[in-house]
């Protein structure tokens, strides 16, 4: 699985909501854990401008951040599986952590020992010596980990009492179990819980336990309880305990359960709680994006006994600081070419985005989302070849394996003209590429001036441009032109030369031995475009476990330069360095005269092309086979597409005008569009898993003459395509 | 196919209904009892159970009734338009349909009305034995009539084999439902005049129309095996019946059917999904558009079959459940802040049908059936057709863990199988949790339930799955494959509840050599009455349901293969005979009015209510064959009733 992400260069906002924050008092700053994947840090010295830096190196949420070593290191847990380990202050990632099978979700933080213990949706919990961790270099990268068995339901929850000798789990399984860490034994299990713990403190003795499940609906009715959801925030566990209930945020005294103040309400549900500066300020981080910190030096000071007296308003109204987050998107919508994105987001603006170069096309503002995507509706049928997944906020576009090429899809000794022609094909980039076989060569290189990149209606080759654009930085991938004919052409791609020459001694030993040609222009990427260099791409397992994430513009670091050689998949190889196209789709379908509704036709051939054939290049076969023009140069032949490349192109080119004045074709009695294709009229217009039938006749109205040539070109016709 | 191999024969089942001890018990005693029984022509008592315990089901005589009235108006109707058209215009594509359509709803309503009248017959015997009682008097039925009509309708009961209960109680009411159903979209169609005056507008609950069935018997592979076939043939039937609980490979013919469509699809489908929808999914796959018929109905199955095959390419996520959750767009998000509110605001597609929704109070799922959201459908009904006995909804409830939204989807069911065979898997679970050091159970308040209670059996029910690991939900909310759990509430409970114990279910390695499949006699303790508050949804809890014990058909024999099945009915007492149908339920009448009767073809015998426990329940170690509850009939007992 290749996926790359279309974003910013520099992602100064959370993208959607934030997941975890850390808060550091001896630098006063404070780390927030998004589900956009990034970590950021805030000074909160400077509210004006609060942004620090990213985090950058997760490819899921983020779920859950512990500060260890004073400040000076940062553990954070994510859905892409890792546990990674950061260097806090300067911002870099010194290792990731790879033992967890499924999303990491929790992590638990014992002070005084400087351990830390991660569980997940695998239902494993692991114990970490950071202190270890922090010590670990490229050559001793080893990591002992004791780990704790007997789990049997996903973990959403750990906490760990500050010495490190209690540590509790909360899971699906709804009951709590207890963990001796240093022995790694049971101690015990606590029953009686309804449904998931999703959030679990323990006090500094281990003597009291605070628990956070949701409510559920269906248990109402034996258990009524005060509904809290998410997380708890400790402040000494036996005064103040602040929680949440959905919206709002509370205030609690765990002595006197019952009485509860209303701190605040939030604008949507909360992921988490943590206390700032002086244990006075209370950050609160929600599904939005937006940070907020409220003061809540006055609640805090609240006698017990006032607790009877409030009234049903929140304590405060306002927060007292906010760290702006930005929109994510929500929706989107890939447009017919399979190229254009359109995305929604959360400020109901509208983006047009290009997915082959990562871009963004235009934005669009507040408009309606759905017109938008009516308006740009084509009569195109281009098969899938990626899923956009919005988890983290933005477009992460996956390329799906499926459109894969198979690898002995062109292996043949043949190879010359066809590398060539997949340049080709490369080059006119949705030109119709099924209809060129070695004898169109030139007439394509005619029409490559023509057709601009953009206008072009068939982008089928995309996915592989893509890839090229992707590695156009890593040296492996970069191509040899063996001919060198065709010039980086016009289409507003800037024509950055970066043909450069190089020495064949460290290129990609499974390139062929008849490419290895000396003093050949090397080729980087695709010729039109390249990707933006910030442009993140990541190389995963199937099942979505990441094992590879560089940025685009560092493939040819040393580093990355290794790593890519062991990470890629076989099949991306082929693709961007070994050059190869997938096989075409063949379709069959019947070409038939067309008759008035009612009366039944007798005969069917059934033929079979390339599924990209244009419906113009079959107005042509039906003019030269049906409508009395000279067959004896192609009788023999089997294929259209190879009657069709054996005119001389120039000549062909204008039979194919002819053709298309003088014939049109049908189907399901609708007149076809001379530059649509057999897949798009079967997929728009047939509608069926059925062979595809096509009617044709003559566009000038004079049905008996068409008749007769029909019947004339019958016998020609079946001596062609019989076998 | 169960049927195929059995071979039990008239004699042993005297044999063992001589061995239960109680029917001979009963037979000396004179008078004989003044409740009329079947003969048993053949194997038939299969059919002589189910009849009787649905003869005693509150209105349910009412209801058929009903049904035969306006259907047979109906088919008139219907058969002299069809023979106009015929005269008018012979291209009609449709009249072909049509004929099918009425000749299918005319044997259905040859079978109902044959149940009618033998009902009828059973009553006025009963009638006459009451006020001239003799023991000469011959006090059981031929069914033949309610046999060879049965047989018209689904072909499976040919032949004097051995049937499951189950499956033709399921044929019964589908058979009912379908008639129902079918006349009702007609009527919607403005044909409320050709009807009697009587059709009062009643909104119906079942937006699906058996326009759908009509379009799902289109084609089908030619590989389907029989027990598919027939599974098209009457589609309600697989609809209607909902299998939940462990996927334990039960082996009723309908379940393997399932299996081997998920097996075909290869995505890790689940027993524990509703069967009918991957019927349906089967079908329409297999479906091919047939030309030459009307031209609206071509489009509306090329939609369908381009959907789902779009479907199976665009989704990730593995179970059907999903697919169609995909198809429809009828996804519910429902915050857990406001577990009440705004549910019901769905858009556009389900249209009429929707105000029944808006009609009731409260939770009420959205998520009816829409797949086949082509024609909006309000359905007029005659009042006593609209009312439907067995029919209840369930909504699946998909909750996902990370933010705790959840969607739902509606579903409709005659009857509830549950299991009563714990899997292997559980047990060792238990094990494991006993092994355990003895501090935990000091804290510990387990609230698990004992298994081989009927709570037990409607808990591993309704508890669906959890969507873990590789086959994560996708959250709409979160935008992220999430953890998620997905469980049956009842949405709506119906007057008599149907519950199907699944004993004929066989794990791989019990096949028996003759390859019948094993029964198991796990003990599932039947209570008298059940209160369901507790796997409902709001808007049903409230309604405080409960339900009272009114018969059980029992088993008795040691495989599918061989056995004989016995129904003990709580009947109302002597006098009460003659009011048994719609006043017995009404007429407050104190709770020993009532008696247990046991109803062995055409052998009847009373019982007290201990004798009718320790039967039920096998108190008595004595018993050497198994007789042990397959089918539990409940039925509503209103509150002011049950204080």
């Amino acid at each position: 699985m290749v996926s790359y992400v279309l974003r910013n260069e520099v992602e100064r906002e959370h993208r959607s909501g934030v997941n975890c924050m850390q808060y550091d008092p001896l630098m006063n700053r404070l780390y927030s854990g998004g589900r956009d994947s990034i970590v950021r840090i805030w000074n909160l010295n400077s509210m004006n401008d609060p942004y620090v830096l990213s985090m950058e190196h997760h490819t899921d949420w983020v779920n859950d951040t512990v500060l260890c070593c004073g400040g000076r290191t940062l553990i954070s847990a994510s859905s892409d599986t890792t546990v990674k380990v950061w260097n806090a202050h300067k911002g870099f990632c010194m290792s990731t952590l790879r033992t967890h099978k499924d999303y990491v979700k929790a992590l638990a933080y014992a002070k005084d020992k400087e351990h830390v213990a991660s569980g997940g949706l695998d239902r494993q919990i692991f114990l970490w010596d950071v202190n270890t961790l922090t010590a670990l270099t490229a050559t001793n990268n080893t990591v002992t980990t004791s780990s704790f068995n007997g789990q049997k339901d996903s973990i959403y929850s750990l906490a760990m009492n500050p010495s490190g000798t209690v540590l509790i789990s909360g899971s699906t399984e709804k009951v709590l179990r207890v963990w001796d860490p240093r022995t790694c034994a049971k101690i015990m299990k606590l029953k009686g819980h309804t449904d998931n713990v999703k959030s679990v403190i323990v006090n500094k003795d281990a003597t009291q336990v605070m628990v956070v499940e949701p409510t559920e609906v269906h248990s109402e009715l034996q258990r009524p309880r005060v509904g809290c959801l998410g997380p708890l925030c400790q402040r000494f566990i036996h005064s103040v305990l602040f929680r949440r209930e959905d919206c709002r945020i509370f205030q609690t005294d765990p002595r006197f359960p019952e009485s509860s103040i209303l701190v605040c309400n939030t604008d949507s549900p909360v992921l988490r709680m943590e206390l700032g500066a002086d244990q006075e300020e209370l950050w609160v981080a929600t599904v939005k994006s937006d940070l907020k910190c409220w003061d809540i030096k006055e609640s805090i000071h609240r006698k017990s006994g006032d607790y009877e007296t409030i009234s049903s308003g929140p304590l405060l109204s306002r927060p007292k600081e906010t760290i702006k987050g930005g929109s994510s998107i929500r929706q989107l919508s890939i447009l017919n070419d399979k190229r254009h994105i359109l995305t929604l987001d959360s400020d109901q603006n509208v983006a047009l985005w290009d997915a082959v170069t990562a871009t963004q096309v235009k934005d669009l503002g507040k408009v309606d989302f759905q017109d938008e995507v009516k308006k740009r509706f084509k009569m195109v049928y281009v098969p899938n070849w990626f899923t956009v997944d919005l988890k983290i906020g933005t477009r992460q576009i996956v390329f799906l394996p499926g459109c894969r090429p198979r690898r002995s899809a062109l292996e043949s000794q043949t190879n010359q003209k066809q590398r060539t022609r997949s340049k080709l094909i490369q080059a006119g980039l949705g030109l119709q590429a099924a209809s060129l076989e070695p004898g169109t060569l030139l007439s394509f290189c005619g029409q490559l001036n023509k057709n601009s990149f953009h206008q072009n209606n068939l982008p089928n080759e995309l996915w592989r441009v893509g890839f090229e654009s992707l590695l156009e930085h890593w040296p492996n991938a970069h191509s040899y032109d063996p001919d060198s004919v065709i010039p980086r052409t016009e289409n507003g791609i800037d024509t950055k030369t970066d043909d450069i020459k190089v020495s064949f001694g460290s290129s990609n030993p499974s390139t062929p031995p008849e490419h290895r040609r000396h003093d050949t222009l090397i080729v980087k990427g695709n010729r039109y475009f390249s990707m933006p260099g910030h442009t993140p791409v990541i190389f995963g397992e199937a099942g979505g476990r990441t094992l590879f994430r560089f940025l685009c513009r560092d493939a040819g670091g040393e580093s990355e330069r290794l790593l890519l050689k062991d990470s890629v998949p076989a099949w991306v190889l082929d693709v961007a360095v070994d050059n190869q196209v997938p096989k075409f789709n063949k379709i069959t379908f019947f070409l038939q005269p067309y008759v008035q509704p009612g009366n039944k036709s007798v005969k069917k051939d059934k033929l079979s092309a390339n599924d990209m054939l244009q419906i113009k290049k079959v107005q042509e076969h039906v003019y030269k086979n049906f409508m009395g023009q000279s067959d004896s140069s192609i009788s023999g032949s089997s294929t259209l597409s190879r009657r069709s490349s054996e005119p001389s192109e120039k000549g062909e080119e204008d039979q194919t005008e002819i053709a298309m004045e003088k014939v049109e074709l049908l189907c399901q009695d609708q007149v076809l569009e001379p530059n649509s294709d057999l897949r798009t009229v079967k997929h728009f217009i047939w509608k069926s898993a059925a062979d595809l039938e096509l009617h044709y006749r003559s566009k000038v109205q004079n049905g008996t003459s068409v008749n007769d040539s029909d019947e004339k070109s019958n016998s020609s016709w079946r001596t062609a395509f019989s076998r | 196919m169960k049927s195929d191999v059995c071979h039990t024969t008239t004699t042993e089942d005297g044999k063992q209904r001589s061995k239960t001890g109680l029917t001979q018990d009963g037979e000396p005693k004179l008078p004989l009892q003044p409740y009329v029984g079947f003969y048993n022509i053949g194997n038939t008592c299969y059919l002589n159970s189910v009849l009787q315990a649905l003869r005693y089901c509150p209105d349910f005589v009412t209801v058929l009734a009903n049904v035969l009235e306006v259907g047979e108006k109906w088919l008139n109707e219907k058969s002299r338009e069809v023979v106009q058209i015929d005269g008018k215009d012979p291209a009609n594509g449709n009249q072909e349909a049509d004929k099918e359509e009425i000749d299918n709803i005319s044997r259905i309503l040859q079978l109902l009305k044959e149940m009618h009248k033998v009902f009828e017959f059973m009553r006025d015997k009963e009638d006459n034995f009451i006020q001239m009682p003799s023991p000469d008097t011959d006090m059981a039925v031929n069914p033949e009539l309610v046999l060879e009509a049965l047989r018209t309708v689904n072909p499976m009961f040919e032949g004097y084999l051995q049937h499951d209960a189950q499956e033709l109680l399921c044929s019964l009411l589908s058979s009912l439902e379908e008639v129902r159903e079918r006349i009702s979209k007609d009527m919607s169609c403005g044909k409320k005049d050709a009807m009697n005056n009587n059709i009062c507008e009643v909104v119906c609950r079942t937006p699906t129309t058996s326009k759908t069935e009509g379009s799902l018997k289109g084609g089908c592979s030619p590989s389907m095996n029989k027990s598919q076939k027939r599974g098209v043939e009457s589609p309600s039937a697989a609809r209607k019946h909902l299998s939940y609980g462990p996927p334990s490979g039960d082996l009723t013919v309908r379940n393997s059917t399932v299996a081997g469509v998920s097996n075909e699809k290869g995505d890790g489908q689940r027993s524990k999904e509703f069967r009918r929808k991957s019927m349906r999914n089967k079908q329409l796959e297999c479906e091919h558009p047939k030309r030459g018929e009307n031209t609206h109905d071509m489009k509306l199955e090329k939609k369908k079959s381009l959907g789902i095959k779009r479907l199976y390419k665009l989704t990730n996520q593995p179970t059907i459940f999903s697919k169609l959750n995909i198809l429809k767009k009828k996804k519910q998000h429902i915050p857990p802040s406001s577990p009440l509110g705004d549910i019901n605001k769905e858009g556009d597609c389900i249209g009429d049908v929707k105000s029944s929704d808006e009609m009731e109070p409260g939770l009420q799922s959205p998520s009816r059936d829409t797949t086949m959201s082509g024609a909006p459908v309000v359905i007029l009904q005659h009042q006593g057709i609209s009312q439907s006995l067995f029919q209840g909804s369930l909504v699946l409830r998909t909750k996902c863990m990370e933010c705790e939204n959840y969607t739902e989807r509606c579903e409709e069911f005659q009857d509830i199988s549950v299991p009563v065979h714990r899997l292997k898997k559980e047990e060792e679970d238990l094990e494991l949790n006993q092994i355990e050091p003895p501090t935990e159970s000091n804290d510990s308040c387990d609230v698990t339930l004992s298994q081989g209670s009927l709570d037990w059996a409607l808990s591993e029910f309704t508890l669906g799955e959890r969507l873990t690991d590789t086959n994560k939900y996708f959250c709409d909310s979160c935008l992220h494959l999430t953890e998620a759990e997905r469980f049956l509430l009842f949405d709506d409970l119906p007057d008599v509840m149907v519950v199907h114990l699944k004993r004929f279910s066989a794990l791989s390695h019990t096949f028996s050599p003759g390859g019948s499949i094993p029964k198991l006699n796990d003990v599932m303790v039947t209570p008298l009455s059940i209160r369901m508050e507790r796997w409902c949804t709001k808007a049903c809890q409230q309604r405080m349901d409960t339900y009272q014990l009114m018969s059980v058909v029992s088993h008795t024999g040691s495989s599918s293969s061989s056995g004989h099945y016995l129904s003990y009915v709580r009947v109302p007492k002597l006098k009460a005979v003659c009011t048994q149908d719609s006043k017995s339920r009404e007429s407050p009448q104190p709770v020993d009015q009532y008696e247990w009767v046991l109803f062995d073809d055409d052998q009847v015998s009373a019982l007290s209510e201990q004798e009718f426990e320790s039967c039920i329940n096998q108190l008595s170690e004595s018993q050497e064959l198994f007789d042990t509850p397959y089918l539990l009939f409940y039925s509503r007992v209103t509150t002011e009733k049950n204080d």
